[in-house]
């Protein structure tokens, strides 16, 4: 087929023949990205927890719980980025806890998951007060989690405390010792409480009063799906959008040997 | 006779295994802090069939933890628990008299600390109450120790070191000797987490001091004897509290809570 001597077939296939360049380098540019770990480490607030999702432990999943969701969806927003990001909430749990158990925790998050580079969102300390640990262990823990994430080869990103009915003297005091803690550490700080204490209505329209499945008290504590999601672009829009370089761009299209092997009779 | 004999020795098996196992009335009692936005502490007693229908002890529009009970020789009670104004957390108190039915109003005890949590208190066997729990003065959490005598409370002691990390909860009990025994997480930047601590204060010589013994002969509560009521809510800050152990005389109920340390 010569398309030089039928210019009109030849105009007729081209878009064709362009499209299926496209998307053959497109996906070439895909299989080779490596994808970059994303942990989730935190109590019920991290999982996911509320009326509507009653699971307690996240167990690395990477598809259950909102705020694993909303992440997801948001780094596979244009411009892409290929991002696994596993869920390690577990529901009760205090900073001491966590302290405890965030390196065998990363461990088996990296064993479970390879990637080219690793980051953890911590998010402890709403459960601290009940298990009578003062605000400045709390602090104190927090700390200790960043060093140990650092050690496991992580970038450590810390949480604040989003706002509950039963206790918000227990969050404001524990917050700018959380942060002050991130800073002294080398961790970024994301802001959810300023985010739900400044959205428009108050945060109250992120947190519903819930009657608890374990002891039968209504309160505000856990986040409905609209603040889970406040949360998780949040957690995007401070750090993750700008330490999480978008997908590489799929390579230029060459037409000169298409045309030639088009023009081969 | 043989028959007469096996009647008797029935029976005193019965009443053996009834004198060891039973639970009686008053032996038991808890308190929790019931949890939501309405802070109160709620308290039921043991009366040897059935725990008696929840009661409201206190409230307060602050939040509160840590409970801390005792009841001394004479069967005066003492119950401590920490309470949030504002930027800190104190100490408060309520008393209630031997044969008392109602308590008495709440008050300060102690705001040494910015946040002072964890109490745990003991009666030992001069009739002195022990209370320790961790508070911190600018920096990381120690722990402390005021004693109660006839002369009243003394002074705040820190009972470790000074050091860098922080010491939480402590949990105090006697010994069979009469001892005090404390114990508390301290956190050891060599092994990487939270270690136990601990520290014995030794009873003064018991011969010449004539120290009291129980108000009666009883074999040590546990809460593992009886089962807890229904009503009690789950994953809340409550105490077990044994007014006639001399040991144990109470204990922290952190079921299903996953904690550490």
């Amino acid at each position: 087929m010569n398309f030089l001597k039928s210019p009109l077939s030849f105009y007729r296939y081209l878009p064709a023949l362009l499209i299926s360049a496209m998307l053959t380098g497109h996906a070439a540019a895909q299989e080779e990205v490596e994808p970059t770990v994303v942990a989730l480490f935190g109590d019920s607030i991290t999982v996911g927890f509320n009326a509507g999702y009653q699971v307690t432990d996240g167990n690395g999943t990477t598809q259950g719980g909102f705020p694993t969701i909303y992440l997801n969806n948001l780094f596979a927003a244009e411009p892409k980025r290929t991002v696994i990001v596993a869920n390690w909430g577990r529901g009760g749990t205090s900073s001491g806890f966590g302290e405890q158990v965030i390196k065998d925790t990363l461990n088996d998050n990296t064993a479970m998951y390879s990637g080219k580079k690793y980051y953890v969102l911590i998010m402890y300390g709403t459960n601290d007060a009940n298990i009578e640990i003062d605000s400045s262990t709390t602090a104190f823990n927090v700390g200790m989690m960043i060093t140990k994430a650092k050690e496991s080869g992580y970038t450590p990103i810390v949480g604040n405390l989003t706002p509950r009915d039963d206790q918000l003297g227990e969050i404001q005091a524990r917050n700018p010792k959380i942060r002050d803690t991130a800073a002294a550490f080398g961790a970024p700080l994301v802001d959810h409480y300023d985010r739900f204490w400044n959205y428009p209505g108050g945060w109250t329209n992120l947190i519903d009063p819930e009657v608890g499945s374990f002891d039968g008290v209504t309160r505000r504590l856990h986040p409905n799906n609209t603040g889970y999601f406040e949360i998780a672009q949040n957690w995007f829009d401070s750090v993750l959008a700008a330490a999480i370089e978008p997908d590489p761009l799929p390579p230029p299209i060459i037409m000169v040997p298409i045309i030639s092997l088009l023009l081969d009779d | 006779m043989i028959k007469y004999l096996a009647r008797s020795v029935a029976l005193f098996s019965l009443l053996l295994a009834f004198y060891s196992s039973a639970v009686f009335a008053g032996q038991a009692e808890l308190y929790w802090i019931e949890p939501g936005a309405e802070h109160r502490i709620m308290s039921s007693e043991w009366n040897g069939d059935l725990w008696s229908a929840p009661r409201m002890v206190y409230s307060s529009e602050n939040s509160l933890t840590s409970l801390a009970m005792v009841t001394d020789l004479d069967g005066a009670k003492l119950m401590v628990w920490s309470e949030r104004f504002k930027a800190r957390v104190v100490l408060m108190k309520m008393q209630r008299a031997p044969n008392a039915t109602r308590w008495a109003n709440a008050a300060l005890f102690s705001d040494l600390g910015n946040e002072n949590m964890g109490t745990s208190m003991v009666v030992d066997r001069l009739n002195r109450i022990w209370l320790f729990w961790s508070a911190d003065l600018g920096e990381l959490a120690d722990v402390y120790l005021v004693r109660r005598s006839k002369q009243g409370w003394s002074e705040p002691e820190r009972v470790h070191g000074s050091n860098q990390v922080p010491d939480i909860r402590p949990q105090v009990e006697l010994d069979q000797d009469g001892n005090v025994l404390v114990n508390w997480q301290s956190y050891s930047m060599v092994a990487g987490r939270y270690l136990t601590s601990n520290r014995v204060f030794k009873l003064e010589n018991p011969l010449q001091n004539g120290y009291k013994s129980g108000t009666r002969e009883q074999v040590e509560m546990s809460i593992g004897n009886i089962a807890l009521p229904e009503f009690l809510p789950n994953n809340v800050v409550a105490l077990a509290h044994y007014p006639f152990n001399r040991l144990r005389q109470a204990e922290r109920l952190d079921f299903n809570r996953r904690t550490a340390p």
